[in-house]
């Protein structure tokens, strides 16, 4: 039987528009499924240009609505705000189910776009620690693959999307193909000379990030208004809108289904081949098949678990691609803590105007070159220096003119250092389908299960630690700091679950993301990841995506599966 | 402490927005008038908090009508209950036992012993990365904490209208090739729009 597309691309984020993009640029007729409604670029941003006081609450949202629908989206206070808070799933109506006794915070978008829309931005290549990270202390499996199997895939990505960063020359965090970097604060300046002149293997460093700071085909600079997450009309940042949708759409070969919820994935028991994907509609509940001779998984990590483990058939019973048995297994999010805040002196003469949509980094020093720790592999700090504005006028003494007077100007100066320690491979962090509750559409709910271990706890306090040291070693007075990790899932770097391994008895997908139990499905985003790293994943997920595509249509050509 | 309150009022004050910790959820124990709130405390409150100077106020740019509004729909930490409870307290300080039918003189004085008193106790810690990390406990009121809610919400409203935002401070929504990273403090205006700043 005649296929209806070449390929379906399952969900439109950040993986599922560089799929769309691959594959019709190589010539395939695309179906990309999403199943959030449309936001076309521009059109759609419908808050981006508002001042607070044009906003039915100043900017601040609804609080009380944030509590009934937003329970889980509104804990993301630095991210989630009136001006998008449409850009992110409603919990109430998108109910999932967390296993008794632990926690994972789930962050959602669900849009054309997907958190693409919203995400920060951040863009660091994985080096060869972090692909010989499981290998070298034996905790997961070994990935398959190793940099120089992706370094030309991540040239691939940020020639396309723009990256803005420094070079720096480290080993553990490979440089790219960069823009110009932004400048750090006056403050970040003074912390930096001070860590580096006491610690040699420590860097701080710009944010390598995909707001560009030079115009980029017909998208252009960043204009510093942090704005990103309403939605850039200069298509100063990557995100699907801006930037892998107008290439795939350029192809004419794309067609895009929203509002329709990716329900399993088919497959024939004879062939051995997925054949296409089931649907139902988010608002006419209409149930849809649509056929093809690829299906790549982009449904985010979460989804694109729940939809294998839905893809239940005799010779599949326990999930698509699951002779394994780890499909949803190994789920993995960065360890996250307010490693520690201070006051920063002595630059209270210096401001800045605008602002930047960027962070400061600095990039893991723990169990590299000769360090060697207790804990196993590492983590980053990610921060920023700010002068505190007139918020601090409803946290301090004082009323009336000399308060007004008072607030004219900027306050103290704030250095910020958070911390991301890898995560490391667990069996027993899972993602399983609930036994009787079902969301909107009918189907299983999602069940997490989700603990942090005693090495990223042992992590996270050496990060408290050594951000206090590092602050006060810069004169500054620390105002707090912590070692308590965050919930699971609120770095929003969920991933795992169908994890890349040489062996299938022990992993899901091969070194070209390919299910090793079916040759023409790929799961290319997060699901795929056997270790977590400690950067921020998404420009390794576009990377494995590009690669895992132009494997698939060089196959496809050769009328391989 | 020299003030028009009584230490042993100022204890009771703190009682007053005892925390009731009901089925998950913060409540006020409510005492004393559940009489509306009258416009014109809100806007005597908001004049005292950032009164007109060479650009309007508080009360010129607003936040009177807006404040009942927000503390409807939960917003900086405050409900429906807010505004009133703290009436009644002030209410208990005043000479007469009507703030709003004090002298200014008297409702300054007594408003400024409680500022001075709530800003000299610490609040809870603040995670930068996730507002769950605070837990439960992060929204638990007692009764300065009840004066801290108000007046951030009296600042937050002010300098997010537009008076207070682009009329007192500057507001530049494009920052474009005015861009500085780096800059002297006097050779910029400073923005109402630094969308994120540190907490902690
Ligand atoms: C606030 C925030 C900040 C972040 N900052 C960074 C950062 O700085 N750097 C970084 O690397 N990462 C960051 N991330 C994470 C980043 O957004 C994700 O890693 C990335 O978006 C994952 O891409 P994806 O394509 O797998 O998933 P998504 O971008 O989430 O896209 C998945 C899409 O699939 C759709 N979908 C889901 N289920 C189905 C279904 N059954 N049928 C059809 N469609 C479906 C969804 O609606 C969605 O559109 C951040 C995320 C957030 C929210």
């Amino acid at each position: 039987m005649d296929s209806q597309f070449d390929a379906i691309v399952v969900g439109s984020g950040i993986t599922g528009g560089w799929s769309a993009k691959e594959l019709t640029q190589r010539g395939l007729k695309v179906l990309m499924i999403e199943r959030g409604p449309p936001i076309e670029h521009q059109v759609d941003y419908k808050n981006e240009m508002k001042a607070p006081w044009e906003m039915p609450f100043h900017g601040f949202g609804d609080a009380n609505l944030y509590k009934r629908e937003y329970f889980i989206q509104s804990q993301k206070t630095m991210f989630f705000n009136e001006y998008n808070q449409d850009h992110w799933a409603n919990d109430l109506a998108n109910p999932y189910q967390q296993a008794q006794g632990t926690r994972f915070d789930w962050f959602r978008g669900y849009q054309l776009g997907g958190k693409s829309l919203i995400w920060g931005r951040q863009c660091y290549r994985w080096s060869d620690i972090d692909f010989g990270a499981n290998k070298a202390d034996g905790n997961g499996v070994d990935w398959p693959i190793r940099y120089a199997d992706l370094a030309p895939w991540y040239d691939h990505v940020e020639n396309f999307i723009g990256v803005s960063g420094s070079e720096e020359g480290l080993e553990v965090l490979p440089d790219g193909r960069f823009l110009p970097p932004m400048e750090l604060r006056a403050a970040e300046k003074r912390v930096k000379q001070a860590i580096e002149s006491h610690y040699p293997d420590r860097r701080m460093i710009i944010g390598r990030s995909s707001n560009i700071t030079r115009q980029v085909g017909d998208r252009s600079p960043c204009q510093y208004r942090l704005l990103c997450s309403r939605g850039c009309s200069f298509g100063a940042y990557f995100s699907t809108q801006s930037s892998t949708l107008p290439a795939a759409r350029a192809t004419g070969l794309l067609t895009v289904l929203t509002d329709t919820v990716v329900e399993a994935v088919e497959h024939d028991p004879v062939t051995g081949l997925a054949t296409g994907v089931r649907t139902v509609g988010t608002k006419d509940k209409k149930r849809q098949r649509f056929t093809a001779r690829l299906v790549v998984m982009n449904a985010g990590t979460i989804n694109t678990n729940a939809i294998l483990l839905r893809s239940q058939s005799e010779r599949f019973p326990n999930g698509l691609a699951n002779s394994s048995g780890v499909l949803g297994r190994y789920l993995m999010d960065h360890a996250s803590s307010t490693a520690a805040v201070g006051l920063v002196h002595g630059v209270d003469d210096r401001s800045y105007f605008g602002n930047r949509p960027n962070n400061i980094i600095i990039p893991r020093f723990r169990n590299i070159g000769g360090d060697t720790q207790a804990f196993h592999r590492g983590y980053m700090f990610q921060g920023a220096a700010s002068r505190r504005g007139w918020k601090r006028g409803g946290d301090q003494a004082g009323l009336g003119a000399e308060l007004k007077q008072e607030l004219k100007g900027p306050g103290e100066w704030t250095m910020f250092l958070g911390a991301f320690a890898e995560c490391m491979p667990k069996a027993d962090n899972r993602i399983t389908l609930h036994k009787s509750a079902i969301d909107t559409q009918g189907l299983a709910q999602v069940e997490i299960a989700f603990t942090f271990g005693a090495n990223e706890q042992a992590a996270l306090r050496d990060a408290e630690s050594e951000a206090r040291k590092m602050l006060e070693g810069a004169g500054c007075t620390v105002l707090m700091s912590s070692s308590q990790p965050d919930p699971g899932g609120s770095s929003i770097h969920e991933m795992g679950g169908a994890r890349m391994g040489h062996d299938p008895a022990q992993s899901v997908v091969n070194r070209f993301n390919q299910a090793h139990d079916v040759p023409n499905l790929l799961i290319t985003d997060g699901a795929c990841m056997s270790s977590s790293a400690c950067q921020n994943p998404s420009l390794t997920y576009m990377a494995l995506t590009a690669r895992a595509c132009d494997a698939a249509v060089s196959r496809m050509k050769e009328h391989k599966a | 402490m020299s003030s028009a309150i009584p230490r042993r009022d100022l204890l009771r004050f703190s009682a007053l927005g005892g925390v009731l910790l009901a089925g998950g959820g913060v409540a006020y124990r409510l005492v004393g008038r559940r009489d509306p709130v009258s416009p014109a405390f809100i806007a005597r409150l908001c004049d005292m908090v950032l009164p007109a100077t060479d650009t309007p106020g508080a009360v010129g740019a607003g936040v009177p009508a807006f404040l009942p509004i927000a503390f409807q729909h939960g917003l900086f930490g405050g409900n429906a209950d807010t505004l009133g409870l703290l009436r009644d307290a002030l209410d208990q300080w005043s000479a007469g036992g009507d703030f709003s039918h004090a002298g200014p003189a008297e409702q300054l004085q007594i408003l400024s012993t409680l500022d001075r008193e709530t800003f000299s106790r610490p609040r809870a810690q603040r995670s930068q990365t996730s507002a769950a990390a605070d837990g439960a406990g992060a929204g638990a009121m007692d009764g300065f904490v009840l004066w801290r809610v108000v007046k951030d919400a009296i600042v937050s409203s002010y300098y997010t209208s537009q008076i207070g935002g682009e009329r007192e401070l500057g507001f530049q929504l494009i920052a474009g090739p005015d861009y500085r990273a780096d800059v002297a403090v006097g050779e910029v205006r400073y923005l109402s729009n630094y969308w994120v700043e540190n907490v902690f």
